[in-house]
């Protein structure tokens, strides 16, 4: 609360400040009436004390200022001497609270300044009450007015004739069985149908047509011809801005271009989007057009009819069109994925089938694959693929790889897990398998040759090293046999030494023709029938224990070899068949000419044994370098492999069928030369 | 016929041995080509010199074709003058063998594995009779 205090004796203020600074009130000090003048517009006071006597006015005059400036203040007025005509003139002039004479008891005056203040709280109050009493009572004034108003509309409104509403009401009918007919609709063509059956009663129309475009496929024209719609694709863009046009060049151009023929009047009708808010808002995916020869007056009422239909229009189109570009989204993902040649599949936790696409059936004619197991559709098969690494995608939320085998083709699988609802685990994997079988045989290959190049120095260096000793051995057998009594058992025993040597020699000789890559002998063209009876006898000890049946081909079956290295390959192919049957069995070698699928001619060997047979696990490693099923010194893994790039040399190759328990079919095929 | 043969694989050395005693020749042997030269000079200044000599072509120390270049001086400036055959012996055959061969003055190259040992002596009779 403020308190201001006017008096030109400094020394009078002095002590009100004095005594203000223990009161609870602020005081404010003046002591010029001008400055008084200026503080009472600025600022808001509780109480204003004056000075009867200022120097320029009087205090009289300053209290009547401050009565009409701030009428909420309470005025207080000191004065010297009592005189009557300045009482007089304060209360009727000044409207003063008190008047305090010079000097003052500060105790009195202190009573008469915090009464000063009350008086001016209540004033203050009241003047508030005033204020809201008057507000509220203007507020109800309008209600009641309100009220009248409305009293008078419903008199009117129930006093309208009866006809008139039943109009109204059969507008609204009207109106809503349209509604209800365009949520029916499936297509643009039964659209274009019911607009025109809409807009029957004006006789001025001709039927309309409708150019629409979704996404971004070839916009299109639809037009009536007779009673069928016909749609064929739009052979130019028509105007697509949202606003309706009546007989605009732009449209009467469109529509001559379109149909080749003069259009005179024209009304045309946009349909805007309002489902889809990606569509560009300032295009009209979709025009009506209507030929008319309305008069003036009847083209507003046509489009008032029409802008009742507007809305409820534009959005069953919204909805076909909406329907039409979905399909077509689906259409061209189908198409998108049916056209990768690897197989992809959406699949559940479950190993169920969500989507796939045509390659990722084994058998293109079975019905059903959604909600059927993965490994059942890819594979054929009840279990799970050995290496698939869905579950492990799932578990870590990451790409994973793993490889699987499809009948003989070999896949890489990449599992992606993805969530197709809200929250964070996976829900579903994408599986993408791709046939790696042939980059896979190819490195299986690479190796393998790779092996045999190393075989074949090792084998250079070795040979050498052996020859060395095994001449001395040959030669001193030779020396023995001479040395020793021709009959005697150790005559044939030396003699046996001597022909193992030789044998030796041969082998070596063929290994080191073998690690140069070529021999010194040259291919030659050979019965195949010739080297399986020159490699007979070298078979004999091996054969002794079982029977062996000969089936050789009538018609000599020719080829172009190395008898030697030919014959090498038979020895090792019968010797296998003879070690791989324990009980004595059957060794069956057979030769034969023969033609493939592609007509080509082949000179064919084969030697089918009747012993254990390989299992399925190791059968593809029978041709790797090193690779036995012998003890320890019984076989070298070299025999096969030999063979093997032995037959390749010869443009042939070699092929291997076995059952476990039923024994093993080698053949070995030669291009007729 | 006094024949010198120098191999390192004793089996080949043995054989060879027998195979000429049993011919009736005299046979010494050397285990390198180191043997073999301090052998055949001993003979050449003690006029026992060896008519033939049998040298392999790998060897550890002196090699078959170090112990001929040691040889060849003797070949043609005499003082004393050796008049003896060589014959070069490798299981690394092959043309370039023949070649040097020829060009260390050997007068055979055969190739090992030979078929027959005793062939093989024949042949060194042979060569020993062509010479005379």
């Amino acid at each position: 609360m403020k308190i201001l205090w006017v008096d030109d004796d400094s020394d009078v203020l002095d002590s009100a400040r004095r005594l203000f600074r223990a009161s609870p009130w602020e005081l404010v000090p003046a002591s010029t009436a001008s400055a008084a003048r200026e503080l009472i517009l600025r600022e808001q006071f509780a109480v204003i004390v004056a000075d009867q006597r200022l120097q320029a006015a009087s205090g009289i005059d300053l209290l009547e200022f401050a009565k009409e400036k701030a009428p909420a203040a309470s005025r207080i007025l000191l004065t010297g001497a009592v005189e009557i005509g300045v009482l007089e003139e304060a209360v009727n002039r000044g409207h003063v609270f008190r008047f305090v004479s010079k000097p003052w008891d500060n105790e009195l005056l202190l009573v008469d300044i915090a009464k000063a203040v009350e008086h001016h709280q209540l004033k203050t109050t009241q003047s508030s009450l005033l204020k809201e009493v008057s507000s509220q009572n203007r507020q109800l004034e309008r209600l009641t007015s309100g009220l009248e108003q409305i009293v008078t509309e419903r008199t009117i409104n129930v006093e309208s004739s009866k006809n008139e509403a039943e109009k109204k009401l059969t507008h609204v009918r009207e109106l809503v069985r349209f509604i209800k007919d365009l949520s029916t609709l499936t297509s643009v063509e039964d659209l274009l149908n019911l607009i025109r059956k809409e807009l029957k009663s004006f006789h001025e129309l001709r039927a309309p047509s409708l150019a629409y475009v979704v996404a971004e496929r070839t916009p299109v024209i639809l037009f009536m011809q007779g009673k069928q719609v016909v749609e064929r694709e739009a052979r130019q863009m028509w105007s697509r801005r949202p606003r309706i046009r009546i007989n605009e060049i732009e449209d009467r151009v469109y529509l001559a271009n379109e149909f080749g023929r003069p259009f005179v009047k024209v009304l045309a009708i946009p349909l805007k989007r309002r489902a889809v808010a990606s569509e560009s808002s300032d295009e009209a995916p979709a025009t009506l057009f209507f030929e008319h020869a309305l008069p003036e007056e009847k083209i507003d009422q046509f489009l008032s009819f029409i802008s009742e239909r507007l809305q409820p229009l534009s959005i069953a189109l919204d909805r076909i069109l909406l329907e039409y570009h979905l399909k077509w989204t689906s259409v061209q993902w189908e198409g998108t994925f049916d056209g990768i040649k690897d197989p992809i599949a959406i699949v559940d936790i479950d190993y169920r089938v969500i989507r796939a696409n045509r390659h990722f059936t084994l058998d293109p004619q079975a019905g059903r694959i959604y909600e059927t197991a993965c490994h059942k559709v890819f594979a054929n098969s009840d279990t799970i693929c050995k290496g698939c690494p869905l579950a492990r995608a799932i578990e870590t939320g990451q790409p994973q790889k793993g490889q699987i085998k499809r009948g003989n083709r070999v896949y890489d699988v990449l599992s992606y897990s993805i969530h197709l609802t809200d929250d964070q685990t996976s829900t579903n994997v994408i599986n993408h398998y791709v046939d790696v079988t042939s980059s896979r045989e190819l490195h299986g290959r690479m190796i393998q040759s790779e092996k045999m190049a190393a075989v074949g120095l090792l084998a250079g260096n070795i040979a050498h090293e052996l020859n060395n000793p095994l001449t001395g051995i040959r030669s001193l057998a030779q020396v023995l046999l001479a040395e020793v009594p021709r009959e005697g058992t150790i005559h044939d025993d030396i003699l046996e030494v001597e022909k193992a040597s030789e044998r030796s020699q041969k082998i070596i000789e063929n290994l080191l023709g073998f690690s140069k890559g070529e021999s010194d002998q040259k291919q030659v063209l050979i019965s195949l029938n010739e080297i399986v009876r020159r490699t007979l006898p070298m078979l004999k000890t091996a054969l002794r224990e079982h029977r062996s049946e000969m089936l050789l081909g009538l018609d000599e079956p020719t080829v172009k070899v190395e008898p030697h290295l030919m014959q090498q390959v038979v020895f090792n192919l019968v010797n296998n068949a003879c070690q791989a049957m324990k009980d004595p069995g059957t060794v069956t070698v057979k030769t034969a000419s023969e033609i493939d699928d592609q007509g080509r001619q082949w000179s064919t060997l084969h030697v089918i044994d009747t012993g254990e047979g390989i299992p399925e696990d190791i059968i593809e490693s029978i041709f790797e370098p090193f690779f036995t099923t012998k003890e320890r010194g019984q076989g070298t893994g070299l025999g096969l492999s030999m063979s093997h790039s032995v037959i390749e040399t010869f443009g042939g190759a070699i092929h291997v069928t076995s059952k476990v328990g039923e024994g093993t079919h080698f053949v070995v095929r030669l291009p007729v030369r | 016929m006094k024949v010198l043969i120098v191999d390192d694989e004793p089996l080949v050395r043995k054989s060879l041995v027998r195979a000429f005693r049993a011919k009736g020749h005299d046979v010494s042997e050397a285990v390198d080509g180191t043997e073999g030269f301090r052998i055949w000079k001993e003979g050449l200044e003690a006029g026992t010199a060896p008519d033939l000599i049998l040298v392999d072509v790998l060897m550890p120390g002196l090699s078959g074709p170090e112990l001929l270049k040691e040889i060849r001086p003797y070949l043609t400036a005499a003082k004393p003058a050796w008049t003896g055959r060589v014959i070069l012996m490798s299981a690394y055959s092959g043309e370039h063998n023949v070649t040097i061969a020829q060009e260390l003055g050997a007068d055979l190259f055969i190739p090992k594995p030979f078929d027959d040992v005793f062939v093989l002596v024949k042949t060194a009779e042979d060569l020993r009779d062509r010479k005379n």
